[in-house]
């Protein structure tokens, strides 16, 4: 009952969403201010920005509101010259929000740079283009302060959300190559450095291991994707376990097999139990015998028969049955015979 | 399994009259499929109908803590089955915790179900409270303590988890660290490991990492692993790597397996990545395999192209192959294709072939076909549907098919001061 009413909360939470949309109306027109002709004009920036020195956020955007632009250009208004400075005369707006992406304060910056602006703004943003206002990464870095930030991978001190926003990487971080084959090799060492831009739930796409169905199967449409399970891989899943048995174990327990394994009467768990095994399988000196194979391959024997006491293995390895001591060379050294008192896996041979 | 889900719950619901979230961002996918299962040889129909929601609740504002965050991601599903087994009503939470950042994002701190990964942790999940602190510098430490997540099928993977990593992160892409783990399983260590790992980005074009994973409880190397990756050009990529692993100890010391075995694996080779041109791209790799059976290889090879004028064409053909000493192996060649219809449709095309060295059911071809179509109706609505057929060494022929519909949006709710 507790997973159908999870169920239920989840189909009625999905349902529900798109009702809860809320619509943001940004308009369509623009409004033109040539930075050029203005510098060209002897105009300071903070003539227009005057409030950026008070700015300790970018939530605000610190543009002049029209009466500032009317100190000079009020004759153009008066002749109805819209068109100069808005795209759209029909549907004229004031300067558009904005989500801001950085956290900067303009006040903390501006002394600092001794009201020098192009120190940061190296090139005269084009308000037409967002992309064109903010001065490059390049430019914060050439400070010690942020470049010691960037290189701890602080980034959320002045990135509010990378993984929200879609950046072009840096040089570093722009994934060129065969990445998706070495990014465990990465994430392993220096994981900090992967979720300043990627969230749990991305990684969890693949690697959780509570996931509702395969990655292949959730993106279909991903061919081109280096997914592991693609396609046919139950009927070649025994050949790849047995190429790289550990790289199998890094998701998949004994259960997981087992579980299988048992609904198709493979394991003796199983209502009518298949014998899988070779026909050597029991007899000591042939090819197939089954010593040899759980010593070259103990993690496939762990597909059937891992439970613990219980385990087909007992029967006879026990101290005193007819398999003799399974130990590998070496154990003894290894393991304290006072270990067994202290084990109840121990005692499960050596009562 | 919902223990951390309802502690993270309670402990928004505590905080909500305090915060106020600015940003929701919202990922909602059904997932309908017809498909065949196989069970001992019987070939039964069902139905699965999955609902997945993932939440994101962003710029929270809290006294104190700085990029407080509410991350949830979930499912459920309602398979309808002629046989029983394949029958009935299931879900699971992927994600679900809480994190935020205090003392001048000095210390963060995460409670609830989370991925925990670096180190000998390798990646696993746990419902538990993670916190990392910077300590001094570019020195830092990650500890945590939980209770290893149990996925589907009940694999009981332990039943309490802690452990730590202490690092040094010279750069932004360049770290070492030294990590611990112990894992319990019914009363008993199933897992107690030492690890170190390392990358180091060596002027811009070379990448070395570095991972050791020693069994405390068997005093023998679990896991070893050397790789080099050096980027000359932007399109041009080689690699080489060397890993050892001891399959044994992968399995939890508490199994009554872990006393039979000690055996290693080896394996070394490496990879090359090129673009020669912007419409082509090719990648090779070959690996050799010592293992206690005897030597092995695997490798295989991918080239794919774009064509059209806006790269609407794509089309590409890959094999791999795997041989093992004593064991099975196979020959794959794989053909897919994408073609981008209009700006908001799209198919794609899989056509795999494998050839196995040794029958599996009397089989040694599997050959599998997908073809898939995907509409992006708007900006925020996604539909797709796929048709699979196949005949593989588990069935003679099966025919599944599948419709997906994503919803993805981000709620913004802005805040008046």
């Amino acid at each position: 009952m507790k997973r159908l009413g999870l169920c239920l909360l989840v189909v009625a939470t999905a349902s529900c969403a798109p009702w809860l949309t809320i619509r943001l109306n940004y308009g369509v027109d623009a409004i033109r201010a040539p930075h050029g002709v203005h510098k060209n004009a002897k105009v300071e920036c903070i003539a227009c920005h005057e409030e950026i020195y008070d700015a300790k956020t970018l939530d605000k955007r610190v543009l002049p509101k029209e009466e500032k632009c009317l100190e000079c250009h009020r004759e153009q208004k008066q002749q109805g010259k819209c068109s100069n400075c808005h795209t759209d005369v029909k549907r004229a707006l004031p300067w558009p929000e904005r989500e801001p992406t950085l956290r900067m304060s303009h006040a903390d910056h501006i002394d600092r740079v001794k009201e020098d602006c192009s120190v940061c703004h190296k090139s005269l943003p084009n308000p037409l283009r967002a992309a064109d206002a903010a001065p490059p990464m390049s430019a914060c870095l050439s400070c010690h302060e942020h470049k010691q930030e960037y290189d701890d991978g602080r980034c959320s001190r002045c990135h509010i959300d990378l993984s929200r926003y879609p950046l072009k990487p840096v040089s570093m971080f722009s994934h060129q190559g065969n990445f998706v084959r070495e990014h465990g090799r990465s994430a392993r060492a220096a994981g900090a450095t992967c979720t300043q831009c990627h969230e749990q739930t991305f990684c969890s796409d693949c690697h959780a291991n509570t996931v509702s169905t395969k990655i292949e199967v959730k993106f279909p449409e991903r061919v081109d994707a280096g997914f592991i399970h693609r396609n046919d891989f139950l009927g070649r899943h025994s050949v790849e376990a047995q190429g790289d048995p550990a790289s199998c174990r890094r998701c998949h327990g004994s259960s997981f097999c087992e579980n299988c394994h048992t609904q198709q009467n493979l394991t003796p768990q199983a209502a009518n139990p298949r014998d899988p095994h070779p026909v050597g399988w029991s007899f000591p000196g042939s090819r197939e015998f089954h010593g040899t194979a759980a010593r070259q391959d103990i993690t496939r024997c762990a597909g059937c028969h891992d439970q613990g006491a219980r385990s087909i293995c007992v029967d006879c390895h026990r101290v005193g049955g007819i398999g003799g001591d399974p130990h590998p060379p070496g154990w003894q050294s290894r393991h304290d015979r006072n270990e067994i008192s202290h084990n109840s896996m121990c005692l499960a041979c050596h009562p | 399994m919902c223990n951390s889900a309802l502690a993270s719950s309670l402990l928004l619901l505590l905080v909500a009259a305090e915060v106020r979230a600015e940003t929701v961002d919202a990922t909602i996918t059904t997932m309908v499929a017809g498909r065949q299962d196989p069970r001992d040889g019987i070939l039964y129909s069902s139905v699965p109908v999955i609902q997945s929601v993932t939440l994101d609740v962003g710029d929270v504002r809290l006294r104190h803590v700085e990029d407080l965050r509410l991350v949830v991601s979930g499912w459920g599903e309602l398979t309808l089955g002629a046989a029983p087994v394949l029958e009935g009503a299931t879900g699971d939470l992927d994600i679900g915790f809480v994190e935020g950042k205090l003392f001048d994002r000095r210390l963060e701190l995460r409670l609830g179900r989370q991925l925990i990964f670096g180190g000998a942790a390798r990646l696993q999940p746990m419902d538990g409270a993670s916190a990392t602190v910077r300590i001094w510098r570019r020195v830092g430490l990650n500890v945590y303590g939980g209770v290893p997540v149990t996925p589907r099928f009940g694999v009981h993977q332990g039943d309490f988890m802690t452990g730590g990593r202490l690092f040094w992160r010279l750069t932004v892409d360049s770290e070492v660290g030294a990590s611990f783990l112990e894992m319990l399983k019914d009363g008993l260590q199933a897992r107690q490991d030492l690890g170190v790992d390392g990358r180091w980005r060596v002027g811009r074009s070379l990448v070395l990492t570095g991972y050791a994973l020693l069994s405390l409880l068997e005093l023998r190397l679990a896991e070893g692993d050397l790789a080099a990756t050096w980027q000359p050009l932007s399109a041009l990529q080689i690699g080489a790597d060397y890993r050892r692993t001891s399959p044994d100890l992968f399995l939890p010391r508490s199994s009554i397996l872990s006393v039979f075995s000690q055996e290693t694996r080896d394996q070394a080779g490496g990879n090359v990545w090129w673009r020669p041109i912007s419409r082509l791209r090719a990648e090779a790799d070959y690996h050799v395999i010592l293992a206690e059976a005897g030597f092995g290889q695997e490798g295989g090879g991918r080239v794919s192209a774009s064509l059209g004028p806006a790269f609407e064409t794509t089309l590409a053909a890959e094999v791999r192959f795997l041989r093992l000493a004593t064991a099975n192996g196979y020959v794959q060649a794989r053909l897919y294709a994408i073609q981008r219809l209009s700006a908001v449709w799209v198919a794609t095309l899989d056509l795999d072939l494998y050839s196995l060295e040794q029958p599996i059911n009397g089989q040694t071809l599997s050959f599998t076909s997908a073809a898939t179509l995907g509409w992006d109706i708007s900006a925020r609505w996604r539909a797709v549907v796929t048709a699979i057929a196949d005949t593989t060494p588990q069935v003679t022929s099966r025919f599944e098919c599948m419709a997906k519909l994503v919803y993805n949006a981000v709620y913004r709710v802005r805040v008046r001061q």
